[in-house]
């Protein structure tokens, strides 16, 4: 096996601290077995503003709600996305990463309480039985980083497969999709990937796997019947990014089948302000704060307007020329931007929400009878 | 620590050594008017060494006036040779605090001495108890840096040519490129805010052009509008932000002396204004309208309808995007 074609291998964190309320919990059991050579501590509350220790993976009582949603803004077109949070952080020390401003919650941390997650889960989803959820794992840390010790994606992905009204999305820069393997899925869960150019894979996500690991990934997932989306977020603008861009697109519809593709996002890099001073003093050699970006309408920062247009509308033009149905959509644009790239707007499709429940319902067959 | 008054023989004080040296960069006028005036009236600090020899530990400036002036020996605070010397270094930067306010130059000397002299594990008490100096422990390798830096960095700074926040940026930088910014930055003589604007400007240039960024400072262009005789520091200024506006946002600017034309050929009837939206950014573009009564806004108004039908208004909000759908 040629050394592209190996599995990721990040080391498992060497520490454990469980707070006390749910040192007993299945979460802390299955970590317990699967890391034994991790020193674990059992601690009554884990501090709030800990000392950043890349070795070591939390395990807390979570208080707040498990389901949120989709972080968008007013001013933006946002996918309606649910999020289940189900922990916080990454070790996979992306460049361009919004956990880097989580300076009060360095380190990776999982809530123990699950069974209080799936509760809260079940008790949104069944309440209302018509309406369809497109739920993700993703936002605040990557969907299956931990899963090799963690194993969560398999309880996660049983509970949606009982549900007629709920779809998974599992978003990921990993290859780690060993635990997804011999599952009854049923169809409700989407494997997604988080994609980019070759070199931006290379000098920006540097620990995440190789594009090859993830196509070898994502090509497997879809023999194994799931739905697979992928994420091109953040795009960079650099002097080769449409042969970049464009390699990797042909990349990935060389390795799987795009009738298999739910939908493909397209997101030009932002970032909050506050964020420039972290990636400077984390990732000195980054160039990516130095395009030309201004303050958006969110107060972030984005690239100036017709440079997203440029990159967005190459990108479709190009999955269109793959597959013309297959839905592609931006994650946080405004009219203006659609309408360019697109030649709708969101609105003229009944929404994004519909635009997407529609991809959920052609590609996956999930949610006809609501 | 004890010290003693003592006459001290300038002939046995070591005056290469600089151990306890804060430099301040900028001229004595003040000083060397009252000491002529009146002689030395606070006695400078001395530290004895073997063989009846002494460094100075405060008082530089007014031991270099009488050996100036060629005097004999002045009467000095004289500490003894087994004094602790980060005591005495500490002892030496409080007296120096309680005096004119140090200008930023003596405070990176301050900090960098500090550090070298105090446990680490004692600094940010120290650092906590001089008030002004610098506002987190953080900050000190930083300033360290600065005192360090040798070259312009420090002159620059005590003379007031170049503010802290710029000065803490470009002491990252290599030396050559850093006194390029320093030879720019003390022509324009710029406020501190425009100074870090100029900085980050240059500094993001470089990178996103893979250049060095006295290549960048050093472009004619720059360079040009650096030496113009016929412009003052505040036009200089001007043009160079200018400058540095339009290589670091090249398309926005591009987009933006396209909007200036076109609003030009648009011949909009005075007191008619069209803004496009900060940067371009979303849809929210205005119309703004001045009148000094009910007949000069109908007559106005009029105007603005016949321009939202003409196609020049189109033309303004036309977007150039190469792979625009229309």
């Amino acid at each position: 096996m040629s050394e592209s074609m190996k599995s990721m291998a990040l080391k498992p964190p060497g520490k454990i601290v469980i707070e006390a309320d749910v040192a007993h919990s299945p979460l802390a059991e299955t970590l317990r077995q699967n890391l034994p050579h991790a020193g674990v501590s059992v601690v009554d509350r884990v501090p709030e503003k800990a000392v950043h220790d890349p070795d070591v993976l939390e395990v807390v009582r979570f208080r707040g709600r498990f389901l949120k949603s989709c972080p968008g803004t007013r001013q933006y077109n946002c996918c309606g996305y649910r999020i289940l949070h189900f922990g916080l952080q990454c070790s996979l020390d992306c460049t361009y990463c919004i956990l880097q401003a989580y300076l009060n919650q360095p380190n990776l941390r999982l809530f123990g309480n699950t069974d209080d997650l799936f509760e809260e889960l079940a008790a949104e989803i069944d309440t209302h039985p018509v309406q369809l959820y497109r739920i993700g794992t993703g936002e605040f840390t990557d969907s299956l980083l931990l899963d090799p010790w963690t194993g969560f994606s398999r309880p996660t992905v049983r509970f949606f497969a009982s549900r007629a009204n709920a779809v998974l999305e599992l978003k990921t820069k990993t290859d780690y999709i060993g635990n997804l393997r011999d599952l009854d899925h049923r169809g409700h869960t989407i494997v997604a990937w988080s994609l980019n150019a070759e070199s931006v894979r290379r000098r920006e996500e540097a620990k995440s796997a190789t594009l090859r690991q993830r196509f070898d990934a994502a090509r497997t997932c879809a023999e194994l019947g799931y739905a697979l989306a992928f994420h091109f977020d953040p795009m960079l603008e650099f002097p080769r990014w449409k042969e970049e861009y464009g390699e990797t697109l042909a990349r990935l519809f060389d390795a799987v089948d795009p009738a298999r593709v739910v939908w493909i996002s397209l997101g030009a890099f932002r970032f909050m302000p506050e964020l420039k001073s972290s990636i400077r003093s984390r990732h000195p050699g980054s160039r990516i704060t130095c395009g030309e970006f201004i303050p958006g309408l969110d107060g972030k920062m984005r690239y100036f307007r017709d440079i997203r247009v440029e990159m967005y509308s190459f990108m479709v033009d190009r999955i269109r020329s793959f597959d013309p149905e297959l839905c592609a959509y931006l994650c946080m644009e405004g009219n203006d931007i659609w309408r360019d790239a697109f030649g709708f707007t969101p609105a003229e499709r009944g929404g994004l929400d519909a635009m997407l429940d529609r991809a959920v319902l052609q590609r996956m067959k999930v949610g006809a009878t609501l | 620590m004890k010290g003693s008054h003592s006459p001290v023989e300038l002939e046995s004080v070591d005056f290469s050594e600089r151990t306890f040296a804060i430099r301040r960069f900028s001229p004595s006028d003040a000083l060397h008017r009252s000491l002529d005036r009146h002689g030395i009236l606070n006695p400078p600090w001395v530290l004895s060494e073997r063989a009846g020899r002494f460094i100075i530990v405060d008082g530089f400036k007014r031991l270099e006036w009488a050996r100036d002036r060629q005097l004999q020996s002045v009467d000095c605070m004289v500490f003894p040779a087994d004094s602790d010397r980060a005591a005495l270094m500490l002892n030496r930067i409080e007296a120096r605090l309680f005096g004119p306010s140090p200008n930023a130059a003596e405070k990176a000397q301050i900090v960098s001495k500090l550090a070298c002299h105090v446990p680490s594990e004692r600094l940010p008490r120290e650092l906590a108890g001089m008030q002004g100096l610098v506002s987190h422990p953080g900050a000190v390798e930083a300033w360290r840096r600065v005192a360090d830096s040798g070259g312009a960095l420090l002159p620059a700074l005590g003379a007031e040519e170049i503010g802290e926040r710029a000065a803490l940026e470009i002491v990252k930088w290599d030396e050559a490129d850093r006194n390029a910014m320093i030879a720019l930055l003390k022509i324009l003589r710029c406020s501190s805010s425009i100074q870090l604007e100029i900085v980050e400007r240059v500094d993001e240039i470089s990178r996103q052009q893979g250049r060095s960024r006295r290549e960048v400072l050093h472009e004619g262009e720059l360079t040009r509008i650096a030496a113009d005789p016929g412009a003052n520091r505040r036009q200089k200024t001007q043009e160079i932000r200018e400058v540095l506006r339009r290589w670091r946002f090249p398309r926005l600017s591009a987009r933006a002396d396209r909007f200036a034309e076109e609003l030009v050929d648009a011949s909009l009837p005075g007191g008619i204004e069209v803004v496009p939206p900060p940067s371009f950014e979303g849809e929210d573009w205005q119309l703004r309208i001045g009148f000094s009564d009910p007949e000069q806004l109908r007559i106005r108004l009029e105007a603005v309808e016949r321009f939202a039908r003409s196609p020049n208004l189109v033309r303004l909000m036309r977007r150039d995007v190469p792979c625009c759908r229309k």
